[in-house]
């Protein structure tokens, strides 16, 4: 409990840093991915589940922000409660639907939906755009400026992973675990699994929307590619890279590849294949990720100080 | 301690002021510098012509030396991705870190519009080149400009060349790209047949990325057309035209490549099926001004094939020239007073004449229709087709969605 109150601390200081090393859009988008990558943990490292379709909350989530804004120009009050309350909806339902298979097919059907909602937002050009993506998102007067918006960013991230470490802490979250390590022994107990796994899909679907929500935003636009499953598979790289055993490992997962990818790109253009040989480090050598690393690191110099 | 005289002190405040006056501000002149990102896909679907873009957008440079006038200019390249999200990314970052005042590119539509926003949001002049009707339309702002032709023009320029091409032809059956830009240009080339005397007899519609066209084919033979007219581009269209070689129905009906179709996929196609083929094009490289001679053969020369360029490198070319040529004609690096000097302004560039609309910012340029050569016509493999008719046509006032251009 005390590590946590630390890890904490530590990141709301690193929130501060923040926009003095990176620009203040640049250092808000990865904490709104820090948000959509933490959530995802809740499923793939809490709940032993791996969605490759957490961008249809994230799209969904980033268009219902968008079109508030350009249609109705409605509050932010009103629209971030909105998204997640549509996301919980919607999240619940493809859910249902996925939690009723397992292992690959669980997988394959959140990608097929994932899908499926992106061809909706592709073909749907009257709504959304389609290609083109939806202009004209507007933030509120006194979120335009840079820094004020990331300060509102920094915030609401740390409220969002506050609350989630919450609800991964409580009993209700630590049958997730159970369900994780031993289904079988999970439903012997008594607990309806399919249930459980529902609810920690619909946690992290909220969650996901509601940074997308936030992510419209950001540039003013909604991309078509909000939606599209890279996206989704981006998400999950994020939280393996960072560690998916840990709780914060995500937060380092999404700084990691938002970082990477901006400043490899600069020197080579077939930046890529660097994260891909990484990823594919990381899943041969370094299951627990750089949090892993960082513990064994860790673990070095405590033995170090020890035999000194 | 040396003392400072009268004297002394007048005659060095006087090699001062005179130098205030007349040698520093040219050493302020000299020393200003403009800073151009071009934001090219180097991964991501268009990986493939991005580094063309590159190359292209280094020939404009390298010409005027990195320089605009008395302005010096840095050209810095950031990865779009393909991706809205990655390349509006970059051009924050690269604005903020380069000071970048100016962007030129990237190829998609969807991306394009993305980064049109961030330029307007951070006032940095953004030269465009792609399908979308929108930056000089229903998105159109003051810091956003179009190289490639209006839609409009481009459809009105094929269908008046194909028609003078083949007098008899009255029945047209439309290969649609499904999405926006697709139906747009489908619904132009609808509404504009029947003044050349045509009629769209049959439109199917399929995906982008489509490999497959055996049904649309069979579908499109068995209504009889008297051309194929295909409004997709890339690997699809090169894919499409393939097939309907296959199915016997091209070189028999001529086909319509009709949006930028160029280099790029005549090289793929063998000469016996692009042998009876108009093709609309932003660009082709036989274009017959200086500014396009002088391009290619700088081009060739660094193309490791020595291949003569294609649209992507073509536009990329241009959107560096009109951007220099804003810069110039401002006499300064200052992004609002470049954007006023080529408002209205007319340029010869890569294509001819491209005079600027100030109204929304759609460069009104010539739009290429070729013929294409059959085998023994041909001179050489990388002769594809004779320029049979070019057209600067604008679109017309009533169709174009730029209310208002706004204010800088």
């Amino acid at each position: 409990m005390r590590r946590d109150r630390y890890s904490f601390l530590l990141l709301a200081v690193l929130a501060i840093v923040a926009p003095l090393v990176l620009r203040p859009v640049i250092a808000a988008e990865i904490l709104i991915f820090a948000i959509v990558a933490v959530a995802n943990n809740i499923i793939l490292g809490y709940t032993g589940l791996l969605s490759f379709g957490q961008a249809t909350f994230f799209g969904v989530g980033a268009y219902i922000s968008g079109l508030m804004i350009v249609h109705w120009d409605a509050p932010l009050w009103l629209i971030l409660p909105t998204a997640v309350a549509a996301n919980v909806l919607l999240a619940g339902v493809i859910g249902y639907l996925c939690v009723q298979r397992i292992g690959l097919y669980f997988i394959m059907l959140t990608f097929a939906f994932n899908q499926m909602f992106y061809f909706i937002a592709y073909s749907w050009t009257t709504l959304t755009g389609g290609e083109d993506g939806l202009p004209g998102v507007q933030r509120p007067e006194w979120l335009r400026d840079d820094l004020a918006f990331y300060t509102f960013v920094a915030v609401l991230a740390l409220i969002c992973l506050a609350l989630m470490k919450r609800i991964v802490d409580s009993p209700w979250g630590r049958l997730f675990q159970a369900v994780r390590d031993n289904p079988d022994r999970a439903a012997a107990t008594g607990h309806n699994v399919r249930l459980i796994k529902l609810t920690s899909f619909v946690v992290a679907g909220a969650f996901t929307g509601f940074a997308g929500a936030v992510y419209a935003l950001l540039y003013g636009i909604v991309p078509v590619d909000a939606i599209y499953w890279l996206r989704s598979g981006d998400i999950v790289f994020m939280t393996l890279i960072g560690g998916s055993g840990n709780f914060f490992g995500p937060v380092i997962g999404a700084v990691f590849f938002i970082w990477l990818s901006e400043t490899v790109s600069l020197f080579w253009n077939r930046w890529p294949m660097i994260l891909g040989i990484v990823f594919a480090l990381v899943v041969l050598f370094l299951r627990g990720g750089i949090v892993e690393v960082l513990a064994r690191i860790a673990g070095v110099m405590r033995r170090r100080r020890d035999a000194g | 301690m040396a003392r400072i005289t009268r004297r002394g002190f007048a005659a060095t405040a006087a090699v001062a002021t005179g130098a205030a006056v007349t040698g520093f501000p040219y050493v302020v002149r000299a020393a200003e510098e403009a800073a151009i990102l071009g934001l090219w896909d180097f991964t991501g679907a268009y990986a493939d012509v991005g580094p063309l873009m590159d190359v292209g957008a280094q020939v404009a440079l390298e010409q005027v030396d990195y320089r605009a006038g008395d302005v010096k200019l840095r050209y810095v390249t950031r990865d779009g991705e393909t991706k809205a999200g990655a390349a509006t990314r970059r051009a924050e970052e690269a604005i903020a870190s380069e000071k970048v005042g100016y962007i030129i590119g990237p190829w998609s539509s969807g991306v394009g519009l993305a980064v049109s926003e961030v330029a307007k949001n951070n006032k940095v002049m953004h030269w465009f080149s792609g399908g979308t009707e929108d930056i000089s339309g229903k998105r159109c702002h003051r810091y956003g400009f179009q190289w490639a032709a209006n839609p409009w023009t481009a459809m009105d320029a094929v269908l008046y060349a194909f028609r003078q091409q083949n007098a008899n032809a009255r029945r047209l059956y439309l290969f649609v790209a499904d999405y926006a830009f697709g139906w747009s240009l489908e619904k132009y080339v609808g509404n504009l047949a029947p003044k050349y005397g045509m009629e769209v007899i049959g439109a199917d519609r399929h995906p982008l990325g489509q490999r497959e066209f055996s049904s649309y084919i069979l579908k499109a033979a068995a209504k009889n057309p008297d051309a194929v007219f295909m409004i997709n581009f890339g690997l699809d269209a090169v894919s499409a035209a393939r097939q309907l070689h296959s199915f016997g129905l091209i070189p028999k009906v001529p086909l319509i490549m009709s949006w930028s179709a160029g280099v790029e996929e005549l090289i793929q196609l063998a000469p016996e099926i692009r042998s009876n083929v108009i093709v609309g094009t932003n660009y082709y490289y036989t274009a017959d001004n200086p500014v396009s001679k002088a391009f290619v053969e700088a081009y060739r020369k660094k193309d490791k094939q020595g291949n003569p360029p294609g649209y992507a490198p073509a536009a990329a070319y241009s959107l560096a020239h009109m951007t220099i040529e804003a810069i110039k004609r401002a006499g300064t690096a200052n992004v609002q007073k470049a954007i006023q000097s080529i408002e209205g302004a007319e340029v010869e560039g890569l294509v001819g004449t491209i005079k600027v609309q100030a109204s929304n910012h759609q460069s009104i340029r010539p739009y290429f229709v070729l013929k294409t050569k059959t085998p023994k016509e041909s001179q050489g493999p990388l002769d594809f087709g004779t320029i049979i008719h070019t057209s600067s046509t604008p679109q017309p006032k009533e169709l174009n969605e730029c209310a208002d251009i706004g204010k800088l």
